[in-house]
């Protein structure tokens, strides 16, 4: 058995079309929750089914890792191909190999950023969400450019009436495919369960256990990181503040909060970095509030933390998110009071968000 | 128009506009994507794997070709390459950069062990595979003419 045979059209086609498909899950979900958390005026994300966030990020970051081989195993079979002479044969086949720079640059740079940013490591300086975002897009571009010119081939080798199946290397070539599936499935296997809780036990590289962290839900931020959020939080002149467009302005205790009608819901905490879980979080439910400061049903409320500083320190819900009864602002998690890392005195937790939009340490809503 | 060229020129409209959407983008965005930091990582991903993991990965393949018999190639090669893949994505959790001390509940795991545990299955089931070939190919000597075993090393 030789694998000299695998550098050829027919492997690297049917490596392609799997390596394309991952490749467009992850830009379509990527996409998809660039869009949740900076929605342009014609978006608008529904506050159900409560966990579709944690499938299609969970989708993102698993068809991530699960590229990792598949791309390596592509650029392997196409590797001679960067040594073909002469280099350029005119200018259009010029044009397409300058498109495989931006294709394998990028697509190597999306992996192996994905990977470092799950794994919380920045050796970079460049703000990660801002730089893949853009990358992705480079990379995709290139890879319709690439799709474009290879189609031809692609049908030739795997169309329908194809007969490169025929040929004398197909049982390598089976053995190959057969083996690289395999890699693809082990690579599943070992970073999978972040999202899906029952491969959490053979999840040799996932970041997160469920049931660890404060009151057995983990978080991403602390208090600690979040900076002075400790003394505000304990203060006793804590206020939560609804003001802005409503028929009345709402100043109240953690007192009256707590006096004021609770709900509880089971929703989970879904990170963009694929880990997610699900807690019991009791509140008040913030369409209560808005209803009793006389807020329009189609207002968008601004959340704001008294986090001092970082990007997530506020977010906006949406008129689906503010009228769904189950978006609520939490007091409890699992029957108990927050922990200070959960966002004590009071957190924003709503079905179907991304777990940066969940905002921490509450303390005012301005309604527009 | 050349019906040849349809599909290329089809590519080339949806996916130039994408890409320069995307180098507008960070350009645009420059302060956060810092863009000569970004284009040295996006070409300095490309040149790695080419200059230095492609190599490395063709010379330990033909290494392989040299020194172990037939049977043994295949689950060799593939257990060499699955524990390469392995070990790049762990890299970054078994190094644990990421560990934050007030997030107790990041990177929780032991990595390293995890690692070995895959890699150490991968290798045991290349070796049942190289068994089973070892076998199939003792049986086809036992078994089938001269020509057969001509056909199959082809």
């Amino acid at each position: 058995m030789t694998t000299r045979g695998l550098h050829e059209q027919r492997t690297a086609a049917l490596v392609g079309i799997a390596l394309g498909i991952a490749f467009t899950l992850c830009f379509a979900t990527g996409l998809l929750s660039h869009l949740i958390q900076y929605p342009p005026s014609w978006f608008a994300w529904p506050s159900r089914p409560a966990g579709l966030y944690r499938i299609t990020q969970g989708v993102h970051t698993i068809c991530g890792f699960v590229s990792i081989p598949l791309l390596l195993a592509k650029l392997w079979i196409v590797y001679p191909k960067l040594f073909e002479w002469p280099p350029v044969r005119s200018v259009v086949h010029g044009l397409e190999r300058l498109s495989l720079l931006p294709l394998v640059g990028g697509g190597l740079f999306m992996v192996m950023s994905g990977t470092a940013n799950v794994a919380r490591w920045y050796p970079w300086t460049f703000f990660f969400p801002t730089a893949h975002y853009w990358v992705a897009w480079v990379t995709f571009g290139a890879l319709a450019v690439h799709l474009g010119a290879k189609w031809l081939i692609v049908r030739e080798q795997v169309g329908p009436r194809s007969e490169a199946r025929l040929d004398a290397i197909e049982p390598d070539r089976r053995r190959f495919l057969g083996g690289l599936a395999a890699t693809a499935g082990i690579t599943f296997l070992a970073v999978a369960g972040n999202t899906i809780r029952p491969l959490s036990r053979v999840a040799a590289l996932a970041q997160r256990r469920p049931g660890t962290g404060p009151q057995g839900v983990p978080v991403n931020k602390s208090a600690h990181d979040a900076g002075g959020v400790r003394a505000r939080a304990h203060d006793p002149g804590y206020r939560l503040v609804v003001e802005g467009r409503v028929g009345r302005r709402l100043e109240l205790t953690l007192a009256d909060l707590q006096a004021m009608p609770q709900r509880s819901a089971t929703l989970p905490i879904a990170c963009v970095e694929g880990w997610s879980t699900s807690a019991r979080w009791t509140g008040v439910p913030v369409r209560d509030l808005l209803e009793a400061a006389g807020a329009a049903a189609t207002a968008v409320v601004a959340v704001e933390s008294f986090q001092k500083g970082g990007l997530y320190r506020r977010s906006d819900l949406g008129p689906s998110h503010a009228n769904d009864p189950d978006t609520l602002l939490a007091l409890r998690l699992d029957g108990e009071p927050l922990h200070i890392d959960h966002g004590f005195p009071v957190r924003l937790i709503g079905p179907n968000r991304p777990g940066v939009l969940q905002t921490k340490w509450v303390e005012r809503l301005v309604v527009s | 128009m050349n019906r040849d060229a349809r599909p290329a020129i089809l590519g080339a409209l949806v996916g130039v506009p994408m890409l320069a959407y995307g180098v507008w983008g960070v350009l645009a965005d420059a302060d956060r994507t810092h863009p000569f930091e970004l284009a040295r990582w996006v070409i300095g991903a490309d040149l790695a794997h080419d200059l230095l993991l492609a190599p490395f990965v063709v010379a330990i393949g033909w290494c392989i070709g040299r020194v172990l018999p037939p049977f043994a190639r295949s689950p060799v090669r593939w257990a060499a390459a699955t524990s390469g893949v392995l070990a790049l994505i762990a890299w970054p959790f078994v190094r644990g950069y990421g560990r934050n001390e007030s997030v107790p509940s990041l990177l929780d795991r032991n990595y390293a062990r995890g690692l070995l545990v895959y890699v150490g299955a991968v290798w045991l089931a290349a070796a049942a595979w190289a068994a089973l070939r070892a076998r199939a190919t003792h049986h086809r000597r036992d078994s089938t003419t001269t020509a057969d075993v001509d056909s199959t090393a082809a």
